[in-house]
């Protein structure tokens, strides 16, 4: 088949999909970006579904409510209970963290993993929204992970931003507590999901982070495997809940 | 089914190509019509860079006999096609495949997620999965491999395809 041939076809082609998909894949950016960040919810759900009871919460009928901004009220909005034995998570998205560094420093990343003492403050603020709408936070006390989806492919600074979050979001990161880095873990140390892949030095890059810190980066995910469970190597956190901590008789 | 006996009769190696004659273009405006205006400019800034940095290597690689005989196959029209299919991949329909995987969370599977005006369930996720589909059974028929597509920049598109050309010749 000669160049102008195979354009010929390429070009055909690719109008008779848009044709038939158009409707289909024509939405808001907002709304793409949202679709990347539901399969990532859909990934942590199922990874958490081997070692927790997974019980949707403040559900609309039989309609999820996914928040998608930091403005909207939590109360308002669905997330997910993870039940163990021992103690109960709250899964959300979109919810605001105010770190323990410094009060000053909120933000807010797409998917936290939350201790089930965690609760919503909502204070106002002149400088947000001209003082009319509320700023809702969670203290970053309260965080098991946060974790971040990006539909991109990884890069250097997208890298070494996450690890701000990391250090901003995670209160065990410097005081482990009773939240501590262990392979048998049951819950997914803070986690960048990735939609692109990596390669050459950034495959490195990727493996000295999460060996330098305890977190994850999963690459390629627009087409690769969602399935976590099989991945042997990444880094995990175990909670030890108030009943399970040994008792300091003296 | 792969056109194992494509052979193309572009010019491999050539350099620039006025825009009206550009074929990756003209496949970026069929697949971009309609789409969210945002996305409209990121597709085409996107595809601006690839062809940019294809011109840089095209022009650079001149030495290397292992490129050149790599892209006998993908003359500069066939390339910036493929360009055009990897941007509306990367940025349109790659996040889609995200969402349209099988649920397989029991309480979830029974439940529509609505996210602002979007709703998304089992059935959604399975009409996003034959439009995937499609798409991969089209890039079949036009032999763009899928690691095309993935790739993040015009010189891993380059590269695999060298690696491709380098693994079939080493099977010869």
């Amino acid at each position: 088949m000669k160049t102008n041939e195979w354009v010929g076809k390429a070009i055909a082609n690719a109008k008779r999909f848009a044709d038939s998909y158009r409707v289909e894949y024509t939405m808001p950016e907002r709304q793409l970006s949202g679709m990347f960040e539901i399969g990532c919810l859909h990934a942590l759900i199922d990874f958490y579904s081997d070692d927790f009871e997974i019980q949707p919460r403040n559900l609309s009928g039989d309609r999820f409510l996914y928040l998608t901004s930091p403005s909207g009220n939590p109360a308002n909005f669905s997330y997910v209970d993870l039940v163990s034995a021992a103690e109960t998570f709250q899964l959300r998205q979109q919810v605001r963290i105010r770190s323990h560094l410094h009060d000053d420093i909120c933000f807010t990343p797409d998917l936290v993993v939350l201790r089930e003492s965690a609760s919503v403050t909502a204070i106002t603020d002149v400088l947000f929204a001209g003082g009319k709408r509320r700023f809702f936070f969670v203290s970053s006390e309260h965080v098991v992970a946060a974790h971040e989806c990006k539909s991109l492919n990884p890069f250097p600074e997208l890298l070494i931003g996450f690890v701000g979050m990391y250090v901003a979001a995670h209160s065990w990161v410097d005081a482990p507590g009773d939240i501590i880095d262990s392979s048998d873990g049951t819950h997914l140390a803070p986690t960048l999901f990735v939609g692109g892949t990596a390669r050459g030095v950034h495959v490195r890059m990727l493996s000295a982070l999460s060996k330098v810190f305890c977190l994850n980066v999963v690459t390629g995910l627009h087409r690769g495997s969602w399935n976590l469970l099989e991945n042997k190597e990444l880094r995990r956190l175990e909670v030890r809940s108030a009943e399970a901590e040994p008792s300091e008789e003296p | 089914v792969l056109d194992e006996d494509c052979s193309f009769g572009g010019k491999a190696g050539m350099t620039t190509m006025p825009a009206s004659e550009d074929p990756g273009l003209i496949v970026l405006r069929v697949l971009g019509k309609g789409v969210d205006a945002s996305i409209y400019v990121a597709l085409f800034r996107r595809y601006d860079l690839m062809t940019r940095e294809l011109r840089y290597i095209l022009q650079r690689n001149d030495a290397r006999m292992s490129v050149a005989a790599a892209l006998t196959d993908w003359p500069t029209e066939r390339l910036h096609v493929a360009c055009a299919f990897n941007c509306f991949y990367q940025l349109v329909l790659g996040p889609l495949e995200a969402a349209s995987r099988k649920w397989k969370s029991k309480p979830f599977r029974a439940l529509t997620i609505a996210h602002g005006s979007l709703h998304l369930d089992p059935d959604r996720a399975m009409s996003l999965r034959v439009m995937i589909n499609q798409f991969d059974i089209m890039m079949n028929r036009l032999a763009i491999p899928a690691e095309l597509l993935s790739a993040a920049t015009t010189g891993e598109i380059i590269f695999r395809i060298e690696r491709r050309w380098r693994e079939r010749n080493e099977d010869e």
